[in-house]
């Protein structure tokens, strides 16, 4: 995989480079970026075990909300928003 | 429904070695993983991008090995990527949440006999100031360093375990700004256990060793023995953090707290076995105290309680890559002997081998594994606005007073205070939640585990539905 190849998305209305084979999680980290979403009671979190299992780096991506960004590879164009938990009103995934 | 001989769950080392050998003897495999890729953590698709030390370049080969043994037969095994389970239903039906990005919309699978590979994860204990952005665990920045990708500017190891070494190595070889190494086990832990390595004789993971610690003494980084992060000063990311020194049973020393100025911290002791599917499919577990979690129970060729599923690699018990391959090659040859594939009396000759490679390697993770285990004093940091559940946001405060309230166990205070109803299901707090218990309580009663629950991860209302 060319590591090198970089393109654009889109990360709350501002354009940032990713590189090809890194996950919309690592581009953001890559580019500065550690605050991914904030809770219910409004706290900052960000990528915290980076495999998928912790579920703290969930941001909307094209729309779906709860994605996990670091399970996500980042593709040209992608629009990425700081998932806001208080705001949310249907999530799309269910637990028990 | 499709339908294969057998099901391999987890294609990290073990599960990618099972599939190439059940797809060697002639078995119909279906292969399946969450990830973009298969290789699981260190056999990702990208490796180490980082120049490493001699160690590094084995594992770099020992990667590419495997991978390329798989490419050969690739073509007999039916590989879902993209793909989480969230049930297993009569220990033999897979159901399957195929994620954006999955190239199969098949929702269940059914094989005859079913390997369980999909390994572990971080060790973590709650802290002051701990889901700040700029808090990884150790796995999660190591991932990052790997793939040249430094998410800041000064960074600060903490916690306990051998993961800690190689991150320090990555992050040096990487041109990182490394403050400060802090590890909760003494130098009297230490000494003692490497003279239990040096006759475990694992002559490659105390080769790495050795090339990690010369590489981090040479760059002269500060290593902290007998201190734990107390808390991190921040209010929207990490600002700083201050360590503490412990005592024997790793008990806060007041008075010897200390600030160091980083922006960026790893954090975690050790690994931890992912257990969630063979508990669905009903397997026995045990608390292994000496080890300090869940493991299921197994017989020498690596079947669980229940017969025909089996479990490889470190979702049983933390040694590394390299039990992972044998014990993904013992499971394969043993359910394709069940599946009449392979000739009875060649099994024994077959498994030697790999069995005899792993008696040590058991022996060398039994010990890196007590190194890491948590003290009970650990828990002394906590403050009462201290987060225990990330997801739902439950600080140490709400278990005291559901305890006050006479929470009696997990499963109580789970539903008294929402601690492990969120996203991740418990998988983080659900392994401090009995020692939070004991201590508030003042009570140590048998050791507790969430209910397993479907589904496993969480999927989609359509998914579901169908």
């Amino acid at each position: 995989m060319d590591m090198d190849e970089k393109f654009e998305i889109e990360v709350d209305g501002k354009t940032l480079l990713a590189s090809s084979g890194q996950t919309i999680a690592e581009a953001l980290l890559a580019n500065g970026v550690r605050t991914l979403r904030m809770t219910k009671k409004q706290a900052p979190r960000g990528v915290y075990c980076g495999m998928g299992i912790c579920y703290e780096c969930r941001m909307i991506v094209n729309g779906m909300p709860n994605v996990r960004t670091c399970m996500t590879l980042a593709t040209p164009g992608c629009k990425v928003i700081t998932q806001d938990d208080s705001d949310i009103k249907s999530p799309k995934t269910v637990l028990e | 429904m499709r339908e294969v001989e057998l099901i391999i769950i987890g294609g990290g080392p073990a599960g990618i070695t099972a599939a190439t050998e059940a797809a060697r003897i002639g078995a119909s495999v279906a292969l399946i993983d969450e990830n973009e890729n298969l290789g699981g953590k260190v056999f990702g698709p990208t490796g180490n991008a980082i120049k490493g030390s001699a160690s590094d370049k084995i594992e770099k080969d020992i990667r590419s090995q495997i991978l390329k043994d798989f490419n050969r037969v690739s073509d007999k095994i039916c590989v879902f990527l993209n793909t989480e389970v969230w049930d297993i239903v009569d220990q033999r039906i897979v159901l399957l949440y195929p994620r954006a990005g999955s190239d199969k919309q098949i929702k269940r699978i059914k094989g005859e006999k079913l390997i369980i590979s999909i390994g572990a994860f971080e060790k973590a204990i709650p802290f002051p100031g701990w889901t700040l952005p700029g808090v990884f665990s150790v796995g999660g920045l190591n991932t990052l360093v790997k793939k040249k990708i430094l998410p800041g500017e000064r960074f600060l190891l903490a916690g306990a375990g051998p993961l800690q070494l190689v991150l320090a190595n990555h992050l040096i070889n990487a041109g990182a700004n490394l403050s400060a190494i802090v590890n909760a086990a003494s130098l009297r832990d230490i000494t003692a256990s490497a003279f239990q390595l040096f006759a475990s004789i694992d002559s490659l993971k105390l080769r790495s060793g050795f090339d990690y610690l010369r590489n981090i003494k040479r760059h002269n980084i500060p290593i902290y023995r007998s201190h734990i992060i107390s808390r991190i000063l921040g209010t929207s990311e990490v600002e700083k953090a201050e360590i503490v020194e412990v005592d024997r049973s790793w008990n806060p020393v007041r008075g010897t707290e200390k600030e160091i100025n980083v922006d960026t911290i790893a954090y975690g002791f050790g690994l931890i076995p992912c257990t969630e599917l063979t508990r669905l499919c009903g397997c026995k577990h045990i608390y292994d105290e000496h080890l300090g979690y869940w493991r299921v129970e197994l017989n020498d060729r690596m079947e669980t309680t229940v017969p025909g599923v089996f479990a490889a690699g470190d979702g049983l018990t933390i040694k590394g890559y390299s039990a992972a391959i044998e014990e993904g090659r013992v499971a394969a040859i043993e359910a394709c002997t069940q599946l009449d594939r392979v000739d009875k009396r060649e099994v024994d000759r077959l498994l030697r081998p790999s069995l005899r490679k792993l008696r040590r390697f058991n022996r060398f993770g039994q010990i890196m594994d007590s190194l890491s285990a948590p003290r009970p004093g650990v828990f002394n940091i906590l403050s009462d606005d201290t987060i225990v559940c990330r997801c739902e946001e439950v600080t140490v405060r709400d278990v005291i007073s559901a305890v006050a309230d006479g929470a009696r166990d997990v499963n109580d205070i789970k539903r008294r205070t929402r601690l492990g109803m969120g996203h991740c299901q418990g998988r983080i707090c659900g392994q401090v939640i009995n020692e939070l218990m004991w201590k508030f309580s003042g009570i140590r009663k048998a050791r507790d585990i969430f209910t397993s629950r479907i589904p496993a991860k969480p999927v989609s209302f359509e998914c579901l539905a169908s």
